[in-house]
């Protein structure tokens, strides 16, 4: 071996049982270095261990290797740990490849042999394709102090205020009327029974008085690019057609208004006029025009509110604009919905006015829903006096979401809780598969509610139907090991959570992953909670998951404390993987720039030239160029195509093994 | 091999997929029929209880498939019914109704619903048909007119 | 394989019991210029008892009829028929759906020449709705059937027992508890206000018309929709019915 050659360190990882318990590590390491250009094989039962660690660096600082491949884990998870390894060593970064043989080898092959041959051949394509590494360089950017929060539910509030206390500018971008989210329309939180606006308003009156946040209601955020440090973010802001400065909420242009439509704040069981405000308590304090309902945007007639305000606040002829901020951090705090229970035909939501949602329940007992706070059910006003609650009806159901919500079944504890003591003659019962109470708190709940009186009957029911005013549920109780069919005047679905539009929305836009049910992907479910594959985006409350009010603030604490970091710090480290430009190859046609997610390719000098800071090294532009004039580095075409040859070349001869 | 694995063989339904929500037996129109349970019957699977299994409760399945399309975990309760049947069938032979319906197959490739109910229930049906049975008695010698090769073909595939 | 031309496979009910209902579905295929040719000489689907015996016999049996049909697009109106044959791998089209989906109930209804104002019960059974991979609509919530009712003038009522078992499957087995579940069928209906039930199978139209206790008529759904194409009343089959319909059901 010449001296000039690159001489690769192959470093197989054992990753404890992880690994090694289906790979034959040492039959890899073995045939790793039969390679021409692999110096050093070894193997180790965490490389990413401190005593791993230093196996490579010594290797690299006596000069024995200057090319590194670590077959371990996810790329996802250690490749900055091990390209700092190398760095420390005085090897450039990107001269370390890391091989994948976790994943996507031992814990997705069933037959070891069949795993070993694939780790075999997996780092002999890192191998080939650490010898056509270039360096690349490290540089560090600015970061702009600013940070943008989107969705201003608790969550996106909790996060807001905590990124303003450290001294950071924030802007609030939140697509309803108000900020204040889902909890804003819950009664009372579980466990402790207490006002959900009592606790939520005073959040949503400090952050609308900080100096330091900036609140855009009825605003999207449409387009970002550009990268950690430097976010490039463009908003949308629809008309409100009500100024909320001049507005005193004095409600004149609600009274004047002619038009009525079913309210998406009162789950639909309340009406509201196309001028309205979504509660009292809404932030900012104004009213609203509804443009899918008003006449005079629809039609041009009418304008009756805009002639009646007091204080000339209404402008009927607003229309949307668009604005850009520059933010070094974003946080995600879009949210859930509600399932839409009409899908569950059995149980007749949609169908049967009396069968309702748990929501629907929280504004029929809440003093700013429909019916000022006294339970009425929808169908006659009547007050119910047994009451059927069904659990999972939406969740851990392939048909629905197959998830478990984690909320609903306290919330239905919280609920007949509610009932007992407001209406003590009321007959409570609960339908459920399993009554999930495992938190701080919860278990004490669930006896305090069982001793109440409220009755919970082990089975899923099957349907739901009307007799005369009665309804009925049919379900099989399985302590009881017959049917009954449990005679009731309303019906509360527990529906369970599913991610807001917004959050689907969002996911799109941000260009940051998503599980199989449209909630935003956590970089790592254990230590990466908040991070995304966006380096500078952070997530949290009910957009990453289902969950309840103190896991969602807990979390967006979490996030802001994340994006800090980055702001605090002032520099952000940029990696230079990234896209580069062969000027003397490039020919300008900016087909580049037309694929480019991130906007960070521009045109200078008619040719193509990439924004480092802009650049999210996700590689799109590659196959667009007409004449390969831009690759991604470390993704380059002649590394790939060298790593699928020493993925193919390494195809071994074993017995009886086919390729 | 288990009952489970005979049924996901010959229906391709996974009863380990079964949380035992009940909700199958609380949509079946013949739950408690003669103890008959659905979500228990899957429950005696999982064991592999085949006495308990093979009481021949699951025959009063009505393939409704309410069960089938609420069931959370996505089984299909009617096609479980059918395997089992099938491992039944294989072992101790049709019972008098299956007889009655393969007597009719093989021999005309055709149903005739009067006789094989007459077949299966003997004179009851007369009871239970009161002055209509009269009507249907005059139906009993309808046999259709299945061309001859389908029949035989009818007659081989269903003798097995 | 679905070509222009429908076979038409009635089962075997229809070619006993349920003779009504193979006529009108002819005579509604006829008026509304749909080339269809009967088969009649395939043989009997074999129904869930076939399935419960042997799967893989009642796989073989489907595929004798889809060979039948050949070419042409095979529809039968009997549900039961449909859900094992779909069970056994043919391609075959429920005649509710090919009348609903491919004709349309927009064209039905514009070749409509008579109304029939009649408050009806459109009852479904199972067979055509479940499981889902062959729901020729909605499992729980169908709708397919009230606007071909709709499209003839008729007013349809909802019940309660639209969608659920009408207790054919168990008849052999356990006949008065059959009986019962048919009767609750139609008691639903009547409580709904139902003049009358329309049924879209040759099984549940038997079970609800000779064991349902005579508390309402059962027609065939093809009856009312060949008679408001202008089928005359005694061409509908109405005599041949065990629960007699009442003339004045169809009133001119």
């Amino acid at each position: 071996m010449e001296s000039s050659e690159p001489r690769v360190g192959v470093y197989v990882c054992h990753c404890g049982k992880n690994i090694a318990g289906k790979v034959d590590v040492r039959r890899v390491a073995k045939e790793a270095g039969r390679h021409p250009r692999v110096a050093v094989s070894r193997d180790y039962f965490f490389m990413c261990s401190r005593a791993g660690q230093e196996l490579i660096k010594r290797d690299v600082e006596a000069g024995k290797v200057d090319r590194v491949v670590v077959a371990a884990c996810s790329p996802k998870l250690h490749e900055p740990l091990f390209r700092r390894v190398v760095a420390e060593a005085g090897l450039n970064p990107g001269y370390m490849e890391q091989v994948n043989i976790r994943e996507l080898v031992s814990w997705s092959t069933e037959d070891p042999e069949e795993a070993t041959r694939k780790a075999i051949r997996y780092v002999l394509g890192g191998v080939e394709k650490v010898l056509a590494a270039e360096p690349i360089e490290v540089g560090e950017a600015e970061v702009v102090r600013e940070a943008l929060v989107i969705g201003g539910g608790v969550a996106g509030l909790a996060a807001a205020l905590d990124l303003a206390e450290k001294g950071i500018r924030v802007h609030l971008v939140e697509r309803s009327p108000t900020v204040g989210g889902l909890m804003a329309l819950l009664d009372r939180v579980f466990p402790t029974g207490d006002c959900s606006l009592c606790i939520l308003t005073p959040m949503m009156a400090e952050a609308e008085a900080h100096p330091l946040i900036d609140i855009h209601t009825t605003s999207e955020v449409v387009e970002v690019s550009g990268s950690i440090g430097d976010f490039r973010v463009r908003v949308r802001k629809s008309p409100r057609y009500v100024d909320p400065e001049k507005c005193v909420a004095c409600g004149v242009c609600a009274s004047k208004c002619p038009v009525e439509v079913p309210n998406e704040w009162d789950a639909f069981l309340g009406k509201r006029k196309a001028a309205y405000i979504p509660y009292p308590q809404a932030t900012p304090r104004a009213y609203v025009i509804d443009p899918n309902a008003c006449l005079f945007i629809r039609e041009g007639s009418c304008g009756a509110c805009a002639e009646a305000c007091p204080t000339k606040a209404i402008d009927l002829r607003e229309e949307p604009r668009e604005f850009e901020l520059r933010v070094g951090a974003i946080v995600v705090a879009t949210g859930v919905r509600e399932y839409d229970a009409s899908n569950l035909k059995n149980y007749g939501f949609g169908r049967i006015p009396d069968v309702i949602t748990q929501l629907g329940f929280e504004r029929l007992i809440n003093v700013t829903g429909p019916t000022g706070g006294h339970l009425r059910r929808p169908s006659d006003g009547k007050v119910p006096k047994r009451v059927v609650f069904i659990q999972c009806a939406g969740s851990r159901d392939v048909n629905h979401n197959p998830y478990c919500s984690g909320v609903c079944c306290m919330v239905s504890l919280k609920q007949a809780e509610i009932l007992r003591s407001e209406y003590p003659d009321s007959k409570v019962y609960i339908c459920y598969i399993d009554m999930r109470t495992a938190k701080k708190g919860f278990e004490e709940m669930y006896e305090r509610v069982r001793r109440e009186g409220v009755v919970f009957v082990q089975g899923k029911p099957g349907e739901v139907w009307r007799d005369g005013d009665e309804l009925v549920v049919e379900v099989f109780d399985k302590t009881l090991g017959r049917k009954l069919e449990l005679r009731a005047d309303l019906v509360v679905l527990a529906a369970g959570l599913s991610p807001s539009e917004g959050t689907l929305k969002v996911r799109e836009v941000l260009n940051v992953g998503a599980d199989l049910h449209g909630f935003l992907q956590e970089l790592h479910p254990k230590l990466k909670p908040v991070e995304t594959s966006r380096p500078g985006i952070f997530i949290c409350g009910g957009a990453q998951g289902p969950k309840d009010i103190p896991d969602s603030v807990a979390q967006a604490k979490a996030a802001a404390s994340a994006a800090a970091t980055v702001l605090v710090r002032g520099r952000v480290e940029v990696t230079g993987e990234r896209a580069y430009v062969d000027p003397e190859l490039c020919v300008g046609c900016m087909a580049c720039a037309d694929e480019c997610p991130f906007g960070a390719i521009v045109e200078r000098e008619g040719r193509a030239e990439v924004v480092p800071a802009a650049c999210a090294g996700c590689g799109i532009c590659q196959p667009v160029c007409p004449t390969g004039a831009i690759t991604r580095r470390v993704y380059g075409v002649e590394q790939v195509m060298r790593q699928v040859a020493g993925l193919l070349e390494a195809a071994p001869a074993s017995p009886g093994g086919e390729v | 091999m288990s009952l489970a694995k005979r049924v996901l063989e010959i229906s391709g339904q996974d009863v380990t997929k079964c949380f035992q929500c009940a909700e199958c037996t609380s949509s079946c129109p013949s739950a408690g029929l003669d103890g008959f349970y659905p979500h228990r019957l899957i429950r005696a699977i999982l064991l592999d209880l085949r006495d308990e299994v093979f009481r021949g409760d699951y025959k009063l399945c009505m393939h409704c498939h309410l069960c089938s399309v609420r069931c959370p975990v996505g089984l299909n309760f009617p096609e479980v019914a059918i395997a089992l049947s099938n491992v039944e069938t294989k072992e101790r032979g049709p019972d008098n109704v299956e007889r009655a319906f393969i007597s009719e197959l093989s021999k005309r490739a055709f149903v005739n619903p009067a006789r094989v109910a007459l077949s299966a229930l003997g004179v009851r049906v007369l009871a239970l048909a009161g002055l209509r049975g009269l009507k249907l008695a005059g139906m009993l010698a309808e046999s259709g007119s299945v061309r001859e090769e389908y029949r035989r073909e009818v007659a081989r595939v269903v003798r097995g | 394989m679905s070509g222009d031309e429908v076979a038409y496979y009635p089962g075997c009910s229809a070619l006993t019991t349920e003779r009504p209902y193979l006529r009108t579905a002819e005579v509604v295929l006829e008026r509304l210029g749909v080339p269809h040719r009967l088969i009649d000489d395939a043989p009997c689907c074999g129904t869930v008892e076939l399935e419960m015996v042997d799967r893989q016999a009642s796989r073989r049996v489907a595929e004798i009829v889809a060979e039948v049909a050949g070419g042409a697009t095979l529809v039968t109106g009997c549900s039961g028929c449909y859900g094992t044959l779909r069970r056994g791998g043919a391609e075959v089209t429920h005649l509710i759906e090919f009348l609903g989906r491919r004709v349309g109930a927009e064209e039905i209804a514009r070749r409509v020449v008579r109304s029939w104002p009649v408050k009806v019960a459109p009852y479904y059974g199972c067979q055509a709705l479940r499981p889902r991979e062959q729901a020729i609509d909605d499992p729980e919530d169908p709708q397919i059937l009230e606007e071909l009712m709709s499209a003839v003038g008729a007013e349809p009522v909802d019940f309660r027992m639209r969608v659920k078992c009408c207790g054919g499957p168990i008849l052999l087995r356990r006949p008065e508890y059959a009986k019962q579940m048919a009767r609750s069928v139609l008691e639903s209906a009547r409580d709904a206000g139902a003049e009358c039930v329309v049924t879209i199978c040759n099984l549940c139209h038997f079970m609800l018309d000779f064991y349902g206790g005579g508390i309402l008529p059962v027609l065939h759904a093809t009856q009312p929709i060949a008679y408001a194409l202008g089928e005359p009343i005694d061409d509908l089959g109405l005599e041949e019915h065990f629960t007699p319909v009442p003339r004045g059901l169809f009133r001119p």
